[in-house]
């Protein structure tokens, strides 16, 4: 699954080494290029006089503050815009269509129960399947609004609402012969049951998959190669503190003033901005990662345990329901896959709070895979009414423990999600729009600072 | 510079190994894959040799007489269901009439169950806990018998000499016929008026699906009686060939539905059991001719099936 740890980026890690770096020698200064002239007559002519030199240094200074500024606000812009996406749109879409899933099975898984206690119907499992349909209708509605236009899930999700209204019409034909003692009823409600496993669940994966594809899309944009881009910006802002550094050492020679406060400031703003930059981009980074390993892998792999646990309890009553010829083998593999899956959460959970939600999912379904096996057992020493009371009461019980269980760890990665998004946008909350002011002070600074050395000359 | 230059192609690096990395994709179908296991393939069965193809209703002499109930003969296997302490039959539990889920009482009620529990009235004395009954679909009524699933069949079953090389049959508890069931207004009197252009449903492993290939009409097959009600319902079949008890039982659970045609075979329905135990097939035989004399069976078939199927008295038993 989801690696990462190794992953995290560490902020304190990377400014020591970038910042040991802005003071290395070799960098290109304007001394350089003005002892190359290649340009026409006006360059020649500057690069003969001091004061000359100094105007071209004062223009390259503000040049390539500008750009360090712009540059800054578009790609953290940008970024922040990427981190909005995966929070409001990408994660959410995913969520909502294993929320489909996992709606439909609870209705299916209701369903059926309800029909295990007769012509009269179960009420209680009569109401939940009504609430479990409104559920995987409001997970469609929220659905609907994340996908974008992306035509493919646009048409799946228009498909899912048709079946799921065949699918609640069916359910409602199996109701009305089973209130008759029709037989009948019951293939209408296996019926209906096959309609979403074989129809509705592969489009609901469909979206959850295209969506799944937009969320690496833009995690790779935040953390791929394309982190070059910011890093070029941050490359920039190192190079405009740098020449700001010397630039105020040349000065320094040059008029014997040890001290020039308008350039000193101009670099020390360069400097801040470089630092800003780092900082904002590794914390971003590593907050995006843990968003990822700690929130969303967790989020995906509870909200598909429930999906699989409604779908082996809706075995468990079809089980008992069917003509006899049905097997255990639809149950015991939902619960064998559903198995693997929370042992896998709880080894990659990480803190208590994760690590008590895994134990108390795997312990409690635990609880509820014995309730089963007791039923399989009344079943086959010929016991199906002994069967069918403990499926309609203790397993129904103990199926619910499991269920809060899984409730609640799905509940703990949402929050752990949200609250590594929250912290990767504000990051760079005030970046853009910081980046441009400093740059710009720091332009009008140096060009203060310089203007006035070059006044000295008249 | 360069050694800047190197720095941002280290942190390049690094934040490429922090891509996303492959996640398995969702697949709900596929992650509960190979739930539901195909039933294998055997060999054409071979038809028993003893069996006339034109009447194979001739069964087994019965018992006489039978053996006090409590009381069977050792060695038996009569004997051994005596000591198992119950008799398990398989029925249907979807067939109206016959054998259905009743969903008032959540016990399997018809004419077929309370035909096996005479048997075990006749073992045990009693058929009060003395019954196990296993609902099973039509293609595991010789599959379940053969592998001693259950004692016994009694599940609207028509005596053919293929499965006489299978299983051993009783004599005839019931003579039953096929016809057609289609939609009312239809405009079809007869399987005969219906094309190739249309279907006609029946559950996989009966008499009733090979019938309908000697019409121009298309057949469906499916798992069970009321999986054909639930195509026919969705207007995906034009009609529903069986039995006509079988068909009173469908068209009682639906007012469109009209039963045409006349018989167009003959289905005389025996219980099933296994080859291994003939005698356990005498000793049914014997409980048969007794309910057919003592007014036991008039008073079943008129509890269950008169209403629906009008006057009948017992059929006659033929013995080889």
């Amino acid at each position: 699954m989801m690696s990462g740890r190794r992953c995290g980026t560490s902020p304190s890690n990377l400014v020591a080494v970038t910042t040991l770096t802005t003071t290395g020698p070799g960098s290109p200064t304007p001394d350089n290029i003005a002892a190359n002239p290649v340009g026409g007559n006006l360059l020649q002519r500057q690069t003969r006089t001091t004061p000359g030199r100094l105007r071209l240094r004062t223009f390259a200074i503000v040049a390539l503050a500008l750009a360090t500024g712009i540059l800054a606000a578009i790609i953290f812009s940008q970024r922040a815009n990427t981190v909005d996406v995966i929070r409001d749109v990408d994660e959410p879409a995913i969520l909502a269509a294993r929320q489909v899933q996992a709606s439909l099975a609870e209705a299916d898984a209701s369903a059926a129960n309800a029909f295990l206690d007769g012509g009269a119907e179960n009420a209680v499992q009569r109401a939940r399947y009504e609430e479990a349909i409104s559920s995987a209708e409001e997970s469609l509605v929220t659905l609907a609004a994340r996908i974008g236009d992306d035509q493919e899930s646009t048409d799946a999700v228009v498909a899912i609402e048709q079946a799921v209204s065949n699918y609640a019409g069916l359910v409602e034909i199996a109701r009305v012969n089973n209130r008759q003692g029709f037989p009948v009823g019951a293939a209408y409600l296996t019926t209906a049951s096959d309609l979403l496993t074989n129809e509705v669940y592969p489009l609901t994966d469909l979206v959850a998959n295209n969506s799944a594809r937009e969320y690496r899309s833009n995690y790779n944009s935040l953390l791929g190669p394309q982190i070059g881009l910011a890093l070029a910006v941050v490359g920039l802002a190192a190079l405009l503190t740098i020449v700001l550094l010397r630039t105020h050492q040349v000065i320094s020679q040059k008029f014997r003033r040890r001290l020039n406060p308008a350039i000193a400031l101009a670099t020390l703003l360069a400097a801040g901005l470089t630092l800003w930059l780092i900082l904002s981009l590794a914390s971003q980074a590593s907050f995006v990662v843990d968003a990822r390993d700690d929130g969303y892998s967790g989020v995906r792999e509870y909200v598909d345990s429930r999906a699989l646990a409604f779908r082996a309890k809706g075995a468990e009553s079809r089980y008992l329901i069917a003509r006899g010829n049905e097997t255990t083998a639809e149950f015991d593999a939902a619960a064998d896959k559903l198995e693997g899956v929370l042992a896998q959460s709880s080894q990659l959970a990480d803190g208590a709070s994760e690590q008590d939600a895994a134990s108390d999912a795997q312990q409690t379904w635990q609880g509820y895979r014995s309730v089963h096996d007791e039923i399989v057992l009344s079943v086959e020493a010929g016991s199906r009414q002994e069967a069918e009371n403990l499926a309609l009461n203790q397993s129904n019980v103990a199926f619910d423990a499991a269920d809060e269980a899984l409730v609640r760890g799905l509940a703990l990665n949402q929050d752990q999600f949200d609250r590594s998004m929250n912290s990767a946008a504000e990051s760079t909350n005030f970046l853009p729009f910081g980046a441009l002011a400093l740059a710009i002070a720091s332009a009008l600074l140096s060009l203060f600072g310089i203007q006035s050395r070059i006044n000295e000359y008249r | 510079m360069r050694r800047f230059a190197s720095l941002i192609l280290l942190f390049v690096l690094v934040a490429t190994a922090c891509a996303a990395p492959t996640e398995e994709p969702f697949d709900s179908v596929a992650e509960i894959a190979d739930a539901s296991g195909s039933g294998s393939d055997a060999p054409a069965p071979e038809p028993d040799p003893a069996c006339n193809p034109d009447n194979a209703r001739p069964s087994l002499q019965p018992d006489q007489p039978l053996p006090q109930p409590g009381a069977m003969p050792a060695g038996t296997r009569m004997a051994d269901i005596l000591s198992d302490g119950t008799l398990r039959i398989g029925v249907a539990q979807d067939t109206l009439l016959f054998g259905f889920l009743n969903p008032g009482t959540g016990e399997i009620e018809g004419f077929d169950v309370e035909i096996g529990k005479l048997v075990a009235d006749a073992i045990f004395g009693t058929s009060d806990g003395r019954v196990e009954l296993i609902p099973i679909s039509s293609a595991e009524r010789i599959p379940g018998l053969v592998d001693g699933r259950f004692d016994i069949v009694v599940k609207t079953m028509t005596i053919t000499c293929t499965r006489w090389g299978q299983i051993d049959f009783s004599s005839v508890y019931y003579e039953s016929g096929q016809k057609v069931l289609v939609r009312e207004g239809a405009g079809i009197e007869r399987i005969e008026d219906m094309t190739a252009e249309e279907s006609v449903c029946a559950a996989e492993g009966t008499t009733s699906i090979a019938a309908i290939d000697n019409f121009a009409v298309q057949s469906v097959g499916v798992e069970t009686w009321t999986d054909c009600l639930v195509l026919f319902q969705q207007g995906q079949t034009d009609g529903i060939s069986t039995d006509d008890t079988i068909l009173a039982g469908l068209a009682a659970q639906d007012p469109f539905a009209v039963i045409v045609g006349d018989l167009f075979s003959e289905e005389p329905y025996g219980i099933g059991s296994s080859k291994s135990y003939p005698e356990f097939t005498r000793f049914i035989n014997a409980v048969l001719e007794q309910a057919r004399q003592d007014g036991t069976w008039q008073d079943l078939y008129d509890t269950w099936l008169r209403d629906t199927l009008g006057e009948q008295s017992p059929p006659t038993a033929q013995y080889r």
